[in-house]
C-alpha cells in the first residue's frame, strides 16, 4: 500500500500516472511537483512571462490530467507533457501574435543549468549571454537547443516532444548551434 | 492574492475539483485510434478507386488525343475527368493528413513516407483500372455520372467511321449517336492520310443538328477496353453513302 510522499518517490512517472488512473487522482499533484520547474522553464522560453508560463503549465497539467488514460506508459511521461506544454506555449504566442521583446526577456528568476551548454561551447560566455542569445533563436532551432541543452532531453525524447525524426533533432542543434555562435559573437 | 500564494500543484488540485474535471474514459481513446486508422484505410481506398477511374477515363476518353490538332485545347480540357481528380486528390489529402496523426510518421522522414503512399496509390488505381473495376461500376446509377463516357458536344465528336462519300463521313459514336461529318479542303486531316471506314476519329468542328461541320479530323487508335467489355469502335460491314441507322 502506497500512501507516503516517500513511497511515491521510489515510484517512475510512468508507474505514477497508472496509479493516478487506477488508484488514486489526489496524487497527479505529485506529478506536477515532479515537473513544474523544468516545465516553467521551458514555457517561458517561448512566453517570455512568467504569468504567462504559468498559465501555459496549468493548462498543459489541466489537459494532461484529463486525457490521462490516453497516455502509454510505455513511453516516456516526460516526453508527453513536454509535447503538451510546448504545443500550448505555441498555442499562446499565435494567440498573442506576441513579438519577441528582448526587454524583458531575461527576468526569470528560474534556475538553468547552463553547463553542458557553456561545455559544449569552445568559447566563454557569460550564462546571461548565452541565454539572451537563445531567445534570438528562431523557435525551429530555440527549442531543440533549449530541450537538448537546457533541459538535458535525448535526441530521441527531442523527437518525441517536437514529432520530427531523430536525424532532423541532430540537424537543428547542429544549425542552432552554429545560429548561437553568430549571435553570441554579434557576426 | 491568496491564489497567488498557492503552489502550481494547489492551484491545478482546485481548478480539478472545482472545474469537476474527470479523465476521459480509455473506451474514447480507444474509439479515437480506430476511428482515426479507419478514416486513414477509406481516405486510401477513395484515393485508389478515384485514381482508377481517372485512368479509366482518360484511357477510353483519350483527352490528350485532341491535342494533336491546333484548336484541341477545349475538347482536351472538356474530358479531362476533373471530378474524380478532385475527389482523388480529396483522399490522397485526408490519407496523408491522418497519417501525419500517427507516430511513425515523425519517426522517419515524412515526405518520403507520404511520398511512397502516393505512388502506391497511382500504381494501385492503374492496377484497378486493369482489372475493369471502373468498367463493371459503368453501369452504376450513382457511379455512372463519374464514369459514363460522352463522345460528343456541340464542337466535338469522337467514333468510328461507319461510311465515306466524297467529302463527308458518317460517324458513329459508342453510346449510339451518329453524325455526317462534312469536311473540305480546308480541313485539316491530322495525320493528312486517307479516312479509313472501321477507323477511330477525332473531330473539331461545329455541330448543326446531325451533321457536323469538321475544322480537324485526327485519325486515332481506338480506345482500349479490358477483356468481357464491348469494343468501343462499332464494327462493320462498313457502307459508302449510306447513313448508319
Amino acid at each position: 500500500m502506497i500512501n507516503t510522499m516517500a513511497d511515491f518517490n521510489s515510484l517512475t512517472d510512468e508507474e505514477l500516472v497508472e496509479y493516478v488512473r487506477s488508484k488514486d487522482q489526489e496524487v497527479y499533484t505529485e506529478l506536477v511537483k515532479r515537473y513544474e520547474a523544468r516545465l516553467l522553464r521551458y514555457a517561458h522560453s517561448f512566453v517570455h512571462d512568467d504569468h504567462a508560463a504559468q498559465d501555459v503549465v496549468q493548462n498543459a497539467f489541466i489537459k494532461a490530467f484529463i486525457n490521462l488514460k490516453g497516455f502509454n506508459t510505455k513511453k516516456k511521461f516526460s516526453s508527453w507533457i513536454y509535447r503538451i506544454v510546448h504545443n500550448e506555449s505555441l498555442n499562446e504566442l499565435k494567440k498573442n501574435k506576441k513579438e519577441f521583446s528582448l526587454d524583458n526577456m531575461h527576468e526569470s528568476s528560474l534556475p538553468i543549468n547552463e553547463e553542458s551548454l557553456e561545455d559544449d561551447f569552445d568559447f566563454q560566455l557569460s550564462h546571461e549571454k548565452i541565454t539572451s542569445c537563445i531567445d534570438k533563436l528562431p523557435i525551429a532551432y530555440r527549442s531543440p537547443i533549449i530541450l537538448h541543452f537546457i533541459e538535458d532531453r535525448s535526441y530521441e525524447e527531442i523527437s518525441d516532444i517536437l514529432r520530427m525524426p531523430i536525424g532532423t533533432v541532430g540537424t537543428r542543434i547542429n544549425r542552432g548551434k552554429r545560429l548561437l555562435y553568430q549571435l553570441c559573437n554579434g557576426k | 492574492m491568496e491564489n497567488n500564494n498557492k503552489s502550481l500543484a494547489e492551484k491545478i488540485s482546485q481548478r480539478i475539483h472545482e472545474q469537476h474535471l474527470h479523465m476521459r474514459p480509455r473506451a474514447y481513446f480507444i474509439a479515437g485510434s480506430v476511428l482515426l486508422g479507419a478514416g486513414f484505410v477509406s481516405a486510401l481506398l477513395v484515393a485508389v478507386f478515384f485514381v482508377g477511374v481517372i485512368v479509366y477515363r482518360i484511357r477510353v476518353n483519350g483527352p490528350f488525343g485532341y491535342l494533336q490538332g491546333p484548336n484541341g485545347w477545349a475538347p482536351f480540357l472538356e474530358n479531362i475527368p476533373w471530378i474524380p481528380i478532385v475527389i482523388a486528390l480529396i483522399g490522397i489529402g485526408g490519407g496523408v493528413l491522418i497519417m501525419k496523426k500517427f507516430e511513425f510518421s515523425y519517426k522517419h522522414a515524412f515526405l518520403g513516407i507520404a511520398g511512397g503512399v502516393i505512388i502506391s496509390i497511382g500504381i494501385l488505381g492503374i492496377v484497378i483500372d486493369t482489372t475493369g473495376l471502373p468498367e463493371r461500376a459503368e453501369d452504376l446509377t450513382p457511379l455512372r455520372p463519374l464514369l459514363h463516357s460522352k463522345y460528343s458536344n456541340d464542337s466535338w465528336v469522337a467514333g468510328t467511321i461507319v461510311w465515306i462519300n466524297n467529302n463527308s463521313v458518317g460517324v458513329g459514336t459508342p453510346n449510339g449517336l451518329s453524325y455526317t461529318v462534312i469536311y473540305t479542303a480546308n480541313t485539316i486531316i491530322i495525320p493528312d492520310t486517307a479516312l479509313i471506314a472501321g477507323e477511330w476519329v477525332r473531330i473539331i468542328g461545329e455541330r448543326e443538328n446531325d451533321s457536323f461541320q469538321a475544322d480537324e479530323i485526327m485519325h486515332q487508335p481506338t480506345p482500349r477496353r479490358n477483356p468481357g467489355k464491348a469494343l468501343l469502335n462499332i464494327e462493320g460491314p462498313y457502307e459508302q453513302e449510306h447513313e448508319i441507322p
